[in-house]
Formats: C-alpha cells, structure tokens, sequence
C-alpha cells in the first residue's frame, strides 16, 4: 500500500492507498505510531485510495482510536469506498469511528 | 457252382427267422391290416405283460395310455396304409397299469399281388434312455440357474439407471452390456468422486461362468474403495492390483481402463491395463485413440508400478470406450468385427449423445455376428463432457500458496487478475479479497502447530452468475465459522478484534460451508458468491 502523509494546521492527514489487509497493516500502524510519536493528536484517515480493508486494518484503526483517548485527541476517517463503508457497517465499526464523506467534513469535524 | 442262397433251404430260413423274432430282446408284433393282433414275441409279453393268449385277436389299441393325441395314431395310420414304413416315440400303457415309453417301428407287408396286408411293429422300451435325459436336463436347468444367478450378480453389480445424472447438465454417460450366453466378465462402473471429479471404469476379467462374475465383482469393488479419495488412476490400479494378485489362486485377471476427469478443468487422467484402446471424440468431428498402455492386465503380478496420461480434453467431446466382445465378435464366417471397422464407424457419424453412440455401435456389432453364436459379453460405455450449460464453470484459478502472511497477497493478487479477465465487478472482487485475508490469515496463524512449511490450496470456479471458492488446507482441524461473532455494540475500550474476521466473512458471503475430511486430512472451506 501506499502512505502520503499531508499537514494541515496542527492536524495530520494521512492518505491510504491500496489494500489494507493482513499483509499491509503493520505498514499502515508503523506510519500511525510515527505520527503519533511526532506529537500530533489530531488524525484524519483519508480513504479515497483504499480498495478494501479486512479485520487486519480495522485493527489498526481500533489501536489508533484507543492510543488518541489516551492522548486526548482525535481521529476522523473520511471518504470510505463502498465496500469499505459496508465493512465498516458490518463489523459496528461506523459506531466508534467518526467517519465522513468528505475531507472538508472531516476537517471541520475536528474540534479545535 | 451253386450259390449259397441256393444251398440255404427256405424252409431252413424261415425257421431261423422264427426263431431270431422269437427270442429277439424287442417286443416284435404281427398284425392283420386292421390291426388285430396275430402273432407276439415273449419280448413283447415282457415289456407290455399281455401273454401270448391275451392280446391275440385283439387291437393293439389294448395298450393306448390316451397320452397322445388322437391325430398321431391317425397320422401314424395314413403313413402305414400308404405303404410307408413309420417310426416314433409312443407312450403306452401296461397290463398292470403303468405307463412306459417306446419307440415303434411299423413296416407294411405286402401279399403277392402287391397289396398291403398285414404289419410288423417292433417296440423298443426306452423308458430308461427317458429317465437318463430328464435327470441330465434336470442337472442342466440347475446350471442354467445357477449361471443365471451369476449373470444376476453380474448385472445388479452394474449402474443401469439412466439419464445417471440428471442434476448435472455438464456430464453424460450410457453404458450397455450384451452379456454371453454364458456369463463373461464384463464390468463397467461411473460415478462422482467429489462435486467435480467424474470417474469411469470400463474392464474384461479373464474367463467366463461364476468364478469370473465373482472376481469381476471384488475388482469392481476395490477400484470403488480405492477411489473414493484418490485422483490418481496409476495409484488406483497399482493399489487395486496388489490387493488382488496377493490371493490370486484362480490364476484370473481382468484387464481395466480407468478414467477421472475433472469436470471444472477438462483434465483426464487415465490408467490403461491391458485393455481395448479408448477413442476420443471431438466436437465437431474427429476421433483421437488414447493407445498407451501403462501396465499389464490387474491381477497377473503384485508389484506393479501402473502409469498414467493427463491430457486435456474441450466440452463437447465424447469418450467412447469398449470391451474385446465388440471388437472380437464373430460372424457366420468366423471372421472377427475388428478395430478397423469400429474405427470407421465412430469416423463416420458425428457423436449425438451418449445413448445413440453406444447403441449405434452395438447394434452394428450385433448385425454383424448376423445370428453367429455370441462369445462373449459386449460392453460399450461413452461419456460426454458437455458444452457450456448454467451448471458448468467458465473458467478457474487453482492455485495454492504455502502458510507465510506475506503470500496472501500473492493470492489476492492472483485473484485481481482473474477478476480482470472476466469483468467480475469490482465490488465482488474487493469482497471476495476480503475473505481470502480473513480465512487464510486465520488458518496461517493458528492452524499450525508445527514450525513447518504446509501448502494451502485454493480452487475459485466462476460461473455465469457465481463464484465458489473451496479452501484445503492441511492444519489442525477447525471449523471457522462456528466461531460466535464479537459484540459490535461495545465502545471502542472493550472492542476485540478476534471473532470479527469471520463475522465479516459470514455477511460477505451468499453461502459458506466447513467440513473436515479424516481420510486426507484437510480442512474443506467453502463458499459462494453470486454475481
């Protein structure tokens, strides 16, 4: 997969790229915990790039939305496909992630 | 010189001639052309128990038993007055009331001016002769019988329904035996190994009767057990040969083909041991012969490492195979059907189905011994792997990777490729990737115990309007899908990820099924996906 990461103000976006499966993951938490390590505590997934996520990836979102409380930050998920909407429906994950269409709504979700 | 008819008076003659009818051991009886009795033998008291006084005088009538027809005596009696002599076998009854058989003989006399006036009859008790042929055909039908319970065997032993399979669209199979007056050993047998493989048997055992019925039955058998988790027909053969050359007193053997296709990928794989070379026919026309032979008949030696050929062969092509009473059946002339022409008959009408194939050719076969005694049983079996229907596969990825994380991958990627090349929409393809992770991640980390490296095999079959993918893999035996789903209601503290995959798997899927199979030691996964 593939991982860019973008500032925007006090808040990190990351753009995901690809699968994000068994296989990726560890890839995918890595560039979290860096971020994470760099001070930030305000996140924003975005998933315009990401073709699928299985239980792997959800893992990884599960991690970083405990390690956030634990820093007292944020983590917002945005432009899921549909299949990953569908995951995230099934799985309940929808219930604990604050996920948006756009990256404007995600921006603007953030509360500063 | 005088001659010696000369020197034998006929006074002399006639009392000798007295004398031999006297004392001759068939009853001899002189009658007036009316049938009254005027002369008898001691041999005719004997046989009948009428004295000499007794039936002098009288019609021979006396001795009627009413068991025959009244047209024989009036037949018997138009053949003596025109002068002819008549023989036949006539039931009679005794003084003392029982019945024995005789044969008669009536010659006419005729006087001096040429006309009939009286006649000979000679008996001759055959109620022995009688008794002797009744117990040899008594013995005879007991034989027939018992060879009729041997053909029974034989037959019962043989798939005879058809349409054999009318639920699957993409295989077809007619088979006919013709058994031989005396029971032979042909054999066929066809079946379903698994969802996919179909595997065929067509054979001769050595001999005839119910030794051969019997021994065609064990075969018949173990080559069933022996496949019931075995696509390799070498390994079948070898195995089915050792079991039955290792008691082998009778000296038998059978000559077997033995086929297995693989109705998803079109791959035969087959086993010939001493048996009539197989044809394939093509769609459209053509007819290949499959000659190698890969071992001697079954049953002659054990130890015998038997071959196999793999080749692949296009829906809509047919195999038609046979026994020797096809290609050795007789004529009047003793001259045998032979290969040849049962090469070019296959050559000359296109296949049409399965039926009218083997019907063609045994009723070819059955005009050509033209009434000649049949030899031996005539088998013929044809199968046809049929042209694209709703039920068969468009295509397939068998592929298998070894348990490493990193290779799931390699199989998604795989799969990505193939969903390319048949537009399968993306969606589905993004699903499907979804379960591979979670299954083979899951098999990949718990189901192997040991350090070592286990091969996982996966077989995705697209249909027109699904796909089913069937995982085998070698761990410990587990049954995903009995696993209960985590709750997906808790908040993210008390959230677990274990559980989750297979619930995900669960709702992407239309249909999703487990076994473990002990005899190979596999875990079977399967599911479906309409598209």
């Amino acid at each position: 997969m593939e991982i860019r990461v973008r500032e925007a103000g006090n808040i990190k976006i990351l753009d995901f790229a690809g699968k994000l499966d068994t296989g990726t993951s560890p890839e995918a938490e890595t560039a979290i915990s860096k971020v994470l390590e760099s001070g930030c505590n305000k996140l924003i997934i975005n998933l315009k790039g990401i073709e699928y996520v299985s239980s792997s990836g959800l893992r990884v979102f599960l991690i970083t939305v405990k390690k956030l409380a634990a820093l007292n930050g944020q983590l917002k998920i945005c432009q899921p496909s549909e299949v990953v909407s569908e995951i995230l429906d099934i799985s309940g994950f929808s219930t604990i992630l604050d996920v948006r269409d756009s990256e404007e709504e995600a921006l603007s979700a953030m509360q500063l | 010189m005088r001659t010696l008819r000369d020197r034998y008076s006929t006074n002399e003659q006639l009392r000798a001639q007295a004398a031999a009818m006297r004392s001759a051991a068939n009853g001899i009886i002189i009658t007036d052309i009316n049938g009254i009795v005027k002369w008898v033998n001691p041999a005719f008291t004997n046989l009948t128990g009428y004295e000499f006084n007794e039936i002098i005088g009288h019609s021979l009538k006396i001795l009627n038993s009413g068991s025959q027809d009244p047209n024989f005596f009036r037949d018997m009696w138009a053949k003596i007055l025109s002068g002819e002599v008549w023989q036949d076998e006539v039931v009679n009854r005794r003084k003392d009331g029982s019945l024995y058989t005789e044969e008669m003989t009536i010659t006419p006399i005729r006087d001096r001016k040429g006309k009939i006036s009286q006649f000979v009859a000679i008996k001759h008790d055959i109620s022995e002769r009688k008794r002797l042929e009744q117990i040899v055909r008594s013995a005879h039908e007991r034989m027939e019988g018992e060879l009729n319970v041997a053909r029974d065997i034989q037959m019962s032993m043989l798939p005879l329904k058809f349409p054999a399979f009318p639920d699957r669209e993409d295989i077809d199979v007619y088979a006919k035996l013709i058994a031989a007056r005396e029971v032979g050993g042909d054999f066929y047998d066809f079946y379903f190994i698994d969802e996919e493989n179909f595997c065929f048997v067509i054979g001769d055992v050595s001999g005839k009767g119910v030794p051969a019925a019997l021994f065609m039955a064990v075969t018949k058998a173990l080559i069933k057990a022996s496949s019931t988790n075995e696509m390799s027909t070498a390994r079948i053969l070898s195995h089915v040969n050792n079991e039955i050359s290792r008691d082998n007193d009778n000296n038998m053997f059978i000559t077997v083909f033995i086929g297995i296709l693989n109705t998803t990928t079109g791959y035969l794989v087959y086993t010939n041991a001493g048996h009539n070379p197989p044809y394939i026919l093509k769609k459209g026309g053509g007819v290949v012969k499959l000659p190698e032979l890969h071992g001697l008949v079954i049953g002659a030696f054990p130890g015998i490492e038997y071959k196999e050929t793999v080749i692949q062969i296009n829906r809509g092509d047919a195999v038609f195979t046979y026994t020797d009473g096809v290609t050795e059946a007789q004529n009047v002339e003793g001259k045998l059907y032979s290969d040849n022409r049962l090469l070019k008959l296959l050559e000359k009408e296109l296949f049409d189905n399965c039926k009218v194939q083997v019907d063609r050719v045994l009723n070819d076969v059955i005009s050509y011994e033209d009434g000649a005694i049949q030899a031996d049983d005539i088998t013929a079996l044809s199968l046809h792997f049929r042209e694209q229907t709703a039920d068969s596969v468009v295509d397939y990825l068998f592929t298998s990777i070894t348990n490493d994380l990193g290779n799931i991958g390699k199989l998604t990627d795989k799969f990505e490729e193939f969903a390319v090349k048949h537009d399968i929409p993306a969606e589905i393809k993004q699903k499907i990737n979804i379960v591979f992770d979670e299954l083979l991640s899951n098999t990949i980390s718990y189901a192997y115990p040991d350090k070592f490296v286990h091969e996982i095999e996966i077989k995705i079959r697209f249909y027109k309007e699904k796909l089913i993918v069937t995982i085998m893999d070698d761990g410990s035996p587990y049954n995903p899908f009995d696993r209960t789903s985590p709750d997906i209601t808790l908040g993210f503290e008390d959230r677990e990820i274990g559980g989750l995959g297979v619930h995900i798997v669960k709702l992407l899927v239309d249909e999703y099924s487990y076994e473990y199979k002990k005899q190979v030691k596999k875990n079977i996964t399967t599911f479906k996906k309409h598209i």
